[in-house]
Parts: structure tokens; C-alpha cells; sequence
């Protein structure tokens, strides 16, 4: 065959000249992916604090005046029908605006109020804000407007909202569209800290965020701004690590020993002052946002004050500075005059963005400094060498190898990194930087108090119960772990069983119809699982077969959901029936390899049917049956389908990868689900490579083929 | 007693089977009779009320006219062979280069496919759909069908891989003798003798496609854009039993089929030949 062909042998300014360029174009990609994230994320970090400083407005109305609400808010629905623009009018704003004149509503036009006024110069107040710094006229308008809207809601009544129209007409607008469309029959949870919907009630849809207190809830409307691709800047990247990269070459002339030094120490030197520019950056920026809001709050606290609805500044800040559900709140100082952004409270929004580059950096900087040194040594050419010399197969694969790449490597790389983030279900916005929470999440899954709890610490138990509804009800992943092995362990045992069995029944030539039997026999194996799963389902049900049979044969009241433990096998049962009929023919094979002197020496032997089973069969089967038992615990442990469709998703009786699937596909448990369920996810599979390594380690598998 | 033996044998062997194969049997029965005999039908046969004669084939003609019904098969069939089409044709391409050619990087890249068919599809949904709408994909076809392509394709270039390496080399040297070039030799050789291999790889992503319900009920929210699992389960949730009973059974013939077809080479290739004498 052919031989290895050096057609690419570099000089000392090549290499110089690669290494270099290679070192500074992941820097500076790394750079480009978190000035991307950072400046999507500066951006509805400004929206965020418009948007806690309104709900926070909203609590303060609420907690100084809802003495003055009636008993029972009477729906009014009067003035159905009519844009908010034009209740506006009514009310007698029709020049503009002006909401804060002195301009009374003219009596004849008066639209009968049944709210309290406090809560109606409230709207006012944010039907002001709302149309100074929300609702966009046009496209070029996004950047600086981004509210759309604003609903106080007492129990389901709107006892305050930006839109007058709703307000009289009483129709809720916010609303949580995930919640409608999936869990309209189960939706009996509740959210105890904030929530991100939708906002329905114009042509579009736009995002909202939604406080909910005990009694109150709050929902900013905002409209979403596009996720901005800066794919401009990677080119000027290009060009100037390319510029950069000539500078090295000069680095030929120093002796050979220094070459390596000298370049390492340049390209330490560029990193950080890239570091420390794009550090000011940062920082820079983000003040620059956060000044951009104070107009905002001060046009806010006048608005209220003149309104009469606040007495003082030192009462607005205070509630300006509380948290919003998870949301830190930024604080004010009201010190001359206007109010100023307390910078103390910006550091932790500071720290986050600050940790989350210096852990990128880093490892991409240590990750370029490998590169640079490996280039020298020569290494950049051998991979040209070997792309060239067999170009033909990496032709053959290119296709698969991206694709694998793009589709499997990509997505695993990004739960990893996803894991350590709060990123939330909704993705309003993919702030993976501001996110980043570090380990926090897997801090919250394998919190320790509910394995303490679970031996009997009364402590610990004290402190599962108090905890928040979805740490109580969901939290528990070393019970659903121990709820996975019993389960895996059951049902590989029930296939095994049944399996070999059925195998041994059906190698025994002197049965007849073996062909018939055999076919029917793989059935469960090959009828789509989440058909045998429903089935299953429907046929212990209520009305199913067993039920039907039970009855005719005397024995009333069976009922499969009666007892917890039976459920539990049943569960093991269905996902055996579907597995076992691969055991059978893994098994079959294996025993049809068996020469017939064997089986007859043991018949001479006088063995009995399970001495022979036992004694001769299984040690004989044993190398083609245990790498199939290892695969079929594999399916078992993963049989998503049998599972959450049998059970029906019944969290009592969750699996690890059911538990995950929970926490996505149901919006009402948790709100920054995504990083948490990724980092569920990676631990899955921790867990998983550590059961193959573990079972091959044991049973010596390590000589199987690839 | 040795006759007595194999009587029983044949008399376990038949109850076992039709115990575990009583709720197959019974939807089957049921997607034949009218929906109002539905919920007792097992008893009504058992005490002998029920007659042959009042077979019906109403609940096939009401789901064969069902706009959605239609709709998802439709889904389900374009998504299905797209997938397999495309897994199959790169699955082709990388088994034969992996299988023919030494290279460095082979074997991280075949224990790295290993690896991937052992992690369960339910944990790529978070990823998955992050991606997706970024990209704008999300409830889509094609969105779906991204997905789908990651869990076939290590599995197509899997078995195609294995078996390039019971082809013996001699075959292509002897087109090469006869002065056919590379692609001739895969065209007009390769091709031709690989199909069984093909075959399976194709039937296997459709199948995969065909059954895959967690990342469909999650990626697709309109009803018209279902596939056939979330929406065969829809049916069921609306109480709808004789349509599912009648859809289960359509749904699955051509699966059940497509499978028993090639159960031994797919038996063969998930256990990595370990099986092979």
C-alpha cells in the first residue's frame, strides 16, 4: 500500500508564523464568544432593572394601599371593545400624553370606576412610564424602548394595568402560554417565586415576566430584542491575529533555545492586555447601561410623587432595593436630588460576568499556549501531512465526522457548560454569562439533607419539609437513583428469566412448531415501545383486558394502582416484556453453538433439567450472554418510553431520565430548569459510565471488538 | 413421561404466550368492533355474546378518513425517510472509509460512536432545544429531523462499518485490476453487494424515526405538525380508544414487518458481533 509522504516540512518562520496565529485566533475567539453573550446580556440587563424597579413599584402600592380595595373586586366590563389608546381619550388625554396635567376626566364621558383611585392614579402612572419608554413606533425605536406592558393582579382581578382599556374591561392579558397549552388539566401547582411567560395581546408575541406573591401578581410585558451576531468582528479578529502573527517571526534570529520562551512570553503578554482592555470594557459598559436607567426610576419617583402616591424618597429606594423572586435588585441612593445607582449593589451582577470570563479565558488561554508550543515542536505540520496523505478517507468521512461533531460532540460540550448556568426554560434571552452560577446546581441535586432525611435525621428532615415546593416534591434525586436501580435490577432479572427459558424451551428440537412460537415470542421486542407502553397501560386500566379477565374468573376488585410495591413491578414487567425476547435470541444463538456431544454427555451424565441449565448451558453462553445483559440493562436503565408513558408520567414513580423530561416538558416546577436539568443530565452520565466501566471491569469485557 | 413432557411443554408455551401477548390480542379484537362494545369486550367474548358478525371495519375507515390521522403519517413518513435516506447514504460513506483505511484518529472516532449509543436520547433534549431556537428550529420537521439524524447515524456507520470488514478486499482489487477507478468500484461493486447492510441500516433509522416519542412531543406543539407518536398518544388522551386501537394497529404492521425482516442482522449489530460464533 502507499507510504507516509512528508509533503509539508515547515521552517523555523513558518512555525513561528502558524503557532502564533493559531494561539492568537482561539484567544481572540474566545473573546468574540463573550463579547457576543456580554453585550446581548448588558442589554436586557438594563430591561431587567426597568422591569424589577416596576414590579418593586407595584409591591409598594400595593402594601401601602390595598386597605382601600373593596372585599370583592366587581367585574366592570364596561368599555369592551375599545383600544387602550382611545379608553385614554376618554378619560380626557386626548392631547398626547400629558397624563400628569391638571386636566380632569369631563363628567359626561366618565367611565364608571369601581377600583379604588389610588390603583387608578397607579395606572396612570405606568400607562405613563409605558408610553415615555415602552411601545415602539417603529424598528428604529427597539433600542431604547422595551417595555410593552404592565398588569397588578389581586387573586384574578386587574386592579391596576398601563392599559385603561383592560383595566375597565377587566381582562387579564398576561398569561402563561406554556401552562395553557400543556398542563391545562393538571394546573392545580403553585409558583412560588417569579415566572417568565408570554404576553399576549397585541400582533405579536412578547416576552413578560411575572412576580407572584401570595396574593399579588405582577406582570411586565417587554418586547424581546434579537440576539445580535456580531459575525463582523470575527473577521477584524482574523486579520489582526494574522497581523499580530507576523510579529513573531523575527523570533527565528534568537538562538534556538530562547525561541520558545520568548514566543510563550509574548503571547502572555498580548493575552493580558486583551484581558485587561476588555476588562475596563466590561465594566465601562456596564455602568454606562445602569446610567441609562436612572432617568428612568427618576421620571418614575416624580411621576408617583406628584401623583401623591409616595411620600418620600427614602420609602421609594427602600422597595427599589428589594430582590425580585431570584432577581438581585440594584440599589439607589437618593442622596442631591436624583436618584443614583448604589454601585456596591452592581458588583454582584459585575462578579458574574467577570467569573464567567476569566474561567473562559484561562482555559482557552492554557488550551493556546499548548498550540503554540505544539507548532514549534512541529506537530501542525504532521496534521497536514496525515490530511494529506489520506485525503481519501477523510474525503470518505469528512461528512459523518462533522455531523457527529455538529449533532452529538456540540450538544454534549454545551449541557456541560449549560450545567453550571441558570439558564431558564424560556430562553428570553441566552445569557449564559450573567447565568452563570458555578456549582450550584449540582449542589442543589445532591443536596445532602434529603439522604440525611431519608436515613432519619430529624434535622435534616425539618429542613426538607420547609424547603421550597419543588426542593420538597422534586429534590429528591438519590431516591429517584435508588427508584432507577431497583427498577433496572427487577426488570433485567425478569428478562433474563423469561429470556433463557424460552431459549432453552425452544433449542430443544423436539418441539414442535418452534418457527410459530419463536415469532410470536419476538413480538414485544418489535412493536413500537411507546405502543407497548400505552398498551400496557390501557390494558391494566380501569376498562383493560386484565381487569375484564379478573372479573369473568371471579376475582373482583383488581386494581393495579392499589398497592404502591405492585405498581412498582409492574413498571419492571412491561419494560421486561419488551426486553426480553433479545435476551431469547442472543441466548438461542448462543445455545445453537453448543455441539450436540456436549448435550449428550450431560444426558449420559444423568443431569437434570436445571442441572443442566445451570451446570453446563449458562457457563457455556456466558461470554455471548453477558455483553447482551449489559446492553439490555443499558436499554432498561434508559427505556424512557416504557416508562413515562406507562406510568404516564406519575412522578412517584420517575427514572432518572423521566425525572429529566419532567423538568422540561413541565413548566410549572421550577424556573431555571434548563441548567438544572442539564446538570441532572451530565450526573446521568457519570452515572452511566461509571456502571459500564464498573460492569466490564467485573465481568471482563474488556477484550470486546470495535 | 417423555411424551407427557413435551405435551406440557407445548401447553405452557401456548398459555405463556397468549397471557403475554393478551393485550396485543386484545387491540387488536377491539380495533374490529364498534366502540360501544369496547370496554367490556373481553368478558362479552368469554361469556359468548359477542359474535363474528358483528365485525366492523368502521373504526379503520373513520381513522383512514381522519385529517390529522393523515397528517401525522404523513409527518412521520417524511420525517422517517429523510432521515434514514441521509444516515444511511453518510453512514455508507464513513463505514467504507472507516472499515478500508488505517488513519490516525480512528479509533477515538469509533469508540467515541461507541460511547454515543449507549447515552440515552432524553438527555440530548436540553441541548437540542437550546440549539434549535437559536437556530429557529424549533417545532419544525427539519428541527426534528437534526435531532433524529445524531441517534441513527453512529448506529448506520456501525453497521456498515461492520460489515465492510467481512467484505474481503479482493473484490475491490479485482475491480481495480480490471481498470475501474474508485467511485466505478463502489458504484458498480460495492453497492450492489452491500445492500442486505443498506437494508438494515434503512430499516433500522426508519424505525428508530418511526417509534421516537419524548423529543417529538417536546419539539412540536402544533397538532397539524405532530408525528404519529405524540399524536397517537393525543388520541388516546381524548378518550378516543377505538381510533387508537385501530391507528396501533396500522402503525405498527409495517414496523413489526420492517423489523422481524432484519431482527437477526440487528441482533447481530447491537451486539457488536459478539454474538458471531
Amino acid at each position: 500500500m502507499n507510504f507516509f509522504v512528508k509533503k509539508y516540512s515547515f521552517s523555523n518562520s513558518q512555525r513561528l508564523f502558524w503557532g502564533a496565529f493559531l494561539a492568537l485566533f482561539l484567544i481572540f475567539f474566545a473573546l468574540f464568544i463573550h463579547v457576543w453573550l456580554f453585550t446581548n446580556s448588558v442589554e436586557s440587563f438594563k430591561t431587567e432593572m426597568k422591569i424589577t424597579s416596576l414590579i418593586n413599584t407595584s409591591k409598594l402600592i400595593y402594601d401601602k394601599y390595598s386597605n382601600e380595595l373593596p372585599a370583592s373586586l366587581e367585574e366592570t366590563g364596561k368599555s369592551k371593545g375599545k383600544s387602550w389608546l382611545s379608553a385614554y381619550e376618554e378619560e380626557g388625554q386626548s392631547s398626547g400624553f400629558d397624563l400628569f396635567g391638571e386636566k380632569k376626566a369631563q363628567p359626561g364621558k366618565e367611565v364608571k370606576k369601581t377600583e379604588s383611585t389610588k390603583f387608578r392614579d397607579f395606572s396612570f402612572v405606568l400607562g405613563y412610564i409605558i408610553t415615555n419608554y415602552g411601545l415602539p413606533m417603529d424598528e428604529t425605536e427597539l433600542l431604547n424602548k422595551d417595555l410593552w406592558s404592565v398588569e397588578v393582579i389581586k387573586g384574578d382581578k386587574l386592579i391596576a394595568s398601563s392599559d385603561l382599556g383592560s383595566l375597565d374591561s377587566g381582562k387579564i392579558s398576561i398569561k402563561n402560554l406554556f401552562r395553557i397549552k400543556k398542563d391545562s388539566t393538571e394546573n392545580n401547582f403553585t409558583v412560588e417565586e417569579r415566572d417568565r411567560g408570554f404576553f399576549i395581546g397585541h400582533d405579536k408575541v412578547k416576552k413578560c415576566y411575572t412576580f407572584k406573591d401570595e396574593d399579588l401578581t405582577v406582570g411586565v410585558g417587554y418586547i424581546e430584542r434579537p440576539f445580535v451576531f456580531p459575525y463582523t468582528s470575527l473577521i477584524i479578529y482574523f486579520i489582526l491575529s494574522l497581523i499580530l502573527a507576523f510579529a513573531f517571526i523575527p523570533i527565528k534570529f534568537l538562538p534556538e533555545k530562547l525561541r520558545l520562551y520568548v514566543g510563550l512570553v509574548l503571547i502572555v503578554i498580548v493575552g493580558f492586555v486583551i484581558y485587561s482592555a476588555y476588562s475596563s470594557y466590561m465594566d465601562y459598559t456596564i455602568y454606562s447601561k445602569t446610567e441609562e436607567v436612572k432617568p428612568f426610576i427618576n421620571d418614575l419617583f416624580k411621576s408617583m410623587y406628584d401623583k401623591g402616591l409616595v411620600e418620600s424618597k427614602a420609602e421609594f429606594s427602600e422597595y427599589l432595593s428589594k430582590d425580585v423572586g431570584d432577581i438581585k435588585s440594584v440599589s439607589f441612593n437618593s442622596s442631591d436630588g436624583t436618584f443614583e445607582i448604589n454601585l456596591n449593589s452592581l458588583n454582584y451582577y459585575k462578579n458574574l460576568f467577570f467569573t464567567s470570563f476569566i474561567i473562559l479565558y484561562l482555559s482557552v488561554f492554557l488550551l493556546s499556549i499548548w498550540i503554540f508550543y505544539y507548532t514549534l515542536k512541529g506537530g501542525f505540520e504532521s496534521w497536514l501531512n496525515a490530511l494529506y496523505n489520506y485525503s481519501v478517507v477523510y474525503t470518505f468521512i469528512i461528512l459523518a465526522l462533522l455531523l457527529v461533531f455538529i449533532l452529538i460532540g456540540v450538544p454534549f460540550i454545551f449541557t456541560i457548560i449549560m450545567s453550571f448556568t441558570s439558564l431558564s426554560r424560556y430562553l428570553s434571552d441566552l445569557n449564559l454569562a450573567r447565568q452563570f452560577v458555578g456549582f450550584y446546581n449540582y449542589q442543589d441535586i445532591l443536596n445532602i439533607h434529603h439522604i440525611l432525611a431519608m436515613i432519619g435525621f430529624e434535622k435534616s428532615k425539618e429542613i426538607v419539609e420547609s424547603s421550597p415546593f419543588f426542593v420538597r416534591n422534586f429534590g429528591n434525586f438519590y431516591q429517584v437513583l435508588i427508584n432507577t436501580f431497583l427498577y433496572t435490577f427487577f426488570s433485567v432479572i425478569i428478562q433474563i428469566t423469561l429470556g433463557i427459558l424460552f431459549a432453552v424451551i425452544l433449542n430443544d428440537n423436539k418441539v414442535k412448531f418452534r418457527g410459530i412460537y419463536q415469532v410470536l415470542l419476538i413480538l414485544p421486542w418489535v412493536i413500537p415501545t411507546y405502543i407497548s407502553a400505552l398498551l400496557w397501560k390501557e390494558a391494566l386500566g380501569q376498562y383493560g383486558v386484565f381487569k375484564q379477565l379478573f372479573d369473568s374468573i371471579g376475582l373482583e376488585g383488581f386494581n393495579i394502582y392499589a398497592n404502591g410495591t405492585v405498581y412498582f413491578l409492574s413498571i419492571c414487567f412491561v419494560s421486561a416484556w419488551y426486553a426480553f425476547p433479545f435476551v431469547m435470541i442472543v441466548t438461542l444463538s448462543g445455545l445453537q453453538g453448543i455441539s450436540e456431544s456436549v448435550k449428550d454427555a450431560a444426558l449420559i451424565d444423568g443431569a437434570g433439567w436445571f442441572k443442566t441449565l445451570f451446570s453446563i448451558y449458562l457457563p457455556l453462553i456466558r461470554p455471548t450472554l453477558l455483553p447482551s445483559v449489559l446492553l439490555s440493562s443499558i436499554w432498561t436503565f434508559n427505556n424512557f418510553n416504557i416508562v413515562y408513558l406507562y406510568t404516564g408520567g406519575n412522578d412517584a414513580y420517575d427514572i432518572l431520565i423521566t425525572r429529566i423530561y419532567d423538568f422540561i416538558s413541565r413548566p410549572d416546577l421550577r424556573v431555571f430548569t434548563y441548567g438544572y436539568a442539564a446538570a441532572y443530565s451530565a450526573l446521568v452520565f457519570v452515572i452511566l459510565l461509571i456502571y459500564i466501566l464498573s460492569f466490564a471491569k467485573v465481568t471482563k469485557l474488556t477484550e470486546r471488538t470495535y | 413421561m417423555k411424551r407427557f413432557y413435551y405435551v406440557l411443554i407445548q401447553i405452557i408455551l401456548i398459555l405463556s404466550i397468549v397471557i403475554l401477548l393478551l393485550p396485543v390480542l386484545w387491540v387488536v379484537l377491539i380495533s374490529f368492533y364498534s366502540k360501544d362494545v369496547m370496554r367490556t369486550i373481553f368478558s362479552d367474548i368469554l361469556q359468548g355474546k359477542l359474535h363474528f358478525a358483528n365485525l366492523t371495519l368502521s373504526n379503520y375507515l373513520y381513522i383512514l378518513t381522519d385529517p390529522n390521522f393523515l397528517r401525522w403519517v404523513l409527518n412521520s413518513t417524511i420525517v422517517a425517510v429523510s432521515v434514514a435516506f441521509v444516515s444511511t447514504f453518510i453512514g455508507f460513506m464513513a463505514g467504507y472509509g472507516i472499515s478500508r483505511y488505517q488513519f490516525p484518529g480512528r479509533r477515538p472516532f469509533l469508540i467515541s460512536l461507541l460511547v454515543t449509543q449507549l447515552f440515552p436520547i432524553a438527555m440530548m433534549i436540553v441541548p437540542f432545544l437550546v440549539i434549535m431556537s437559536i437556530l429557529g428550529l424549533i417545532g419544525t420537521l427539519q428541527g426534528l429531523s437534526l435531532a433524529y439524524l445524531a441517534t441513527t447515524l453512529p448506529f448506520s456507520i456501525w453497521i456498515l462499518k461492520g460489515f465492510f470488514d467481512t467484505v474481503p478486499h479482493d473484490i475491490e482489487e479485482a475491480a481495480e485490476v480490471d481498470g475501474a477507478t474508485l467511485l466505478q468500484s463502489i458504484g458498480y461493486v460495492l453497492i450492489p453487494i452491500s445492500r442486505p447492510a443498506l437494508a438494515t441500516s434503512f430499516i433500522f433509522s426508519f424505525v428508530t424515526c418511526w417509534n421516537e416519542y419524548a423529543i417529538s412531543f417536546v419539539f412540536l406543539s402544533d397538532v397539524s405538525l405532530y408525528t404519529l407518536p405524540p399524536g397517537i398518544k393525543s388520541m388516546l388522551d381524548n378518550n378516543d380508544l377505538a381510533g387508537f386501537a385501530a391507528a396501533v394497529v396500522l402503525v405498527s404492521i409495517p414496523v413489526v414487518l420492517l423489523f422481524m425482516s432484519i431482527r437477526k442482522e440487528l441482533v447481530e449489530s447491537v451486539t457488536l458481533g459478539s454474538v458471531k460464533e
